[in-house]
């Protein structure tokens, strides 16, 4: 029991701490709620609850934006929790294929239906340009809080991976974010939502390299 | 040696639970297969394998909330183990690495891709590391015969090779 090798096995042996199953899973989820308590007080106090919000909850839209990005993030939280595995060198896209397609099959519904002076207000509705830049920045704390739990794990693929947590977060925070979001047009949620969740996927992709190496 | 499975990952979860003679015998019965495992891809030295296996134990062991119990366990032990190697390499540390990961299995079709691979690769160094590396890895010439078609001194030559392998090697390991 001389080596270096040897007295390294000995010092790990020695402080062991035990790891109970699902740890990694539970962490992942009260990190997404950490991040999610801290975006919501956000909405809350700063952007503000959308004034209708109660009235809301009987209009399909309402749900129909909370499902949309419900399903993104958590296909996106499914995939991340399978990156985080070293022997994992990639995901199926197919479960964002199913969200993303059906809102297009229901934009292009819209559209279609539309009279050509309301196509306009369906696509930039009054808020085009502060959605995609609100989600963006409040998803920062949820992205800072994934990349910085997953620099723990041993993923593969650091970059896909981190594009992954950038689709949780965006994703996650868009939900959160319809609360104060007044638009009711699917193609508007089609664009604008995509485009803040499409941001901090690119953010997230371009910081993996650098915070999920190990 | 082929790792028993079995025994392997009854082991981990033990040590998982907290048993740390199980964790000890486990981490033990890894190091001939680690070494191995790395001595058919790193051809630098009994060193650098060392290096690795060492590099290959910590990791083991500070990432091991990444193990799923409900999943193959050697898989695990050799993808982290592969992604220090690799690292190794990224790292430059290790110029002479030569490998199966690099160069592909035998076969001539892949050696006639590795040689396509290498010519795309030395085109993306300066022109005097790539005629070096040229003259001397791949055209089998001697230092003192590159030095004198290029024309310049043995020492440098030397220097050219070693920078451009390095270099590549960093080009490597980041793909």
């Amino acid at each position: 029991m001389t080596t270096p090798t040897e007295n390294l096995i000995d010092g790990l042996a020695d402080r062991l701490v035990p790891v109970p199953p699902r740890l990694l899973e539970r962490r992942l989820v009260l990190s997404v709620a950490l991040g999610a308590i801290v975006i919501l007080a956000l909405v809350i106090g700063v952007v503000g609850l959308r004034a209708d919000l109660q009235s809301a909850t009987a209009d399909g839209d309402f749900w129909v934006k909370l499902i949309y990005t419900g399903f993104i993030a958590v296909v996106a939280l499914l995939g991340a929790r399978r990156l985080a595995r070293p022997e994992v060198s990639g995901i199926k896209l197919t479960g964002f294929v199913v969200p993303v397609g059906l809102l297009v099959l229901l934009a292009v519904f819209e559209l279609g239906t539309a009279s050509s002076d309301q196509r306009s207000a369906l696509i930039f509705g009054s808020s085009w340009r502060e959605c995609p830049v609100l989600i963006t920045g409040l998803a920062l704390p949820l992205l800072a809080i994934l990349l910085r739990l997953f620099g723990g794990f041993a993923p593969q693929r650091p970059r896909l991976t981190g594009a992954v947590i950038g689709l949780a977060a965006g994703a996650t925070t868009a939900m959160l974010y319809s609360l104060h979001c007044p638009e009711t047009a699917m193609t508007f949620l089609l664009l604008w939502y995509s485009a803040g969740i499409g941001i901090i996927a690119a953010l997230g992709a371009l910081l993996g390299p650098r915070f999920l190496r190990w | 040696m082929r790792p028993d499975e079995a025994e392997l990952k009854s082991l981990m979860i033990a040590a998982l639970d907290g048993d740390a003679n199980a964790y000890r015998q486990l981490l033990r019965r890894l190091v001939p297969i680690l070494r191995q495992y790395l001595g058919r891809r790193v051809a630098s030295g009994q060193e650098d394998i060392e290096d690795i296996v060492q590099e290959s134990l910590l990791a083991i062991d500070k990432r091991r909330i990444t193990y799923d119990r409900a999943r193959p366990f050697t898989p695990w032990v050799f993808a982290i183990a592969h992604h220090k190697f690799v690292d190794l390499v990224r790292r430059g540390r290790a110029t002479t690495i030569l490998t199966e990961d690099l160069i592909g299995d035998d076969g001539s079709g892949d050696a006639i891709l590795a040689g396509i691979d290498v010519d795309n690769l030395l085109d993306t160094l300066p022109a005097k590391q790539a005629d070096a590396i040229r003259a001397v890895k791949l055209e089998g010439l001697s230092v003192a015969e590159a030095a004198d078609r290029q024309g310049i001194g043995e020492s440098d030559i030397k220097v050219s090779i070693h920078r451009g392998l390095k270099s590549l090697m960093q080009k490597i390991g980041r793909q």
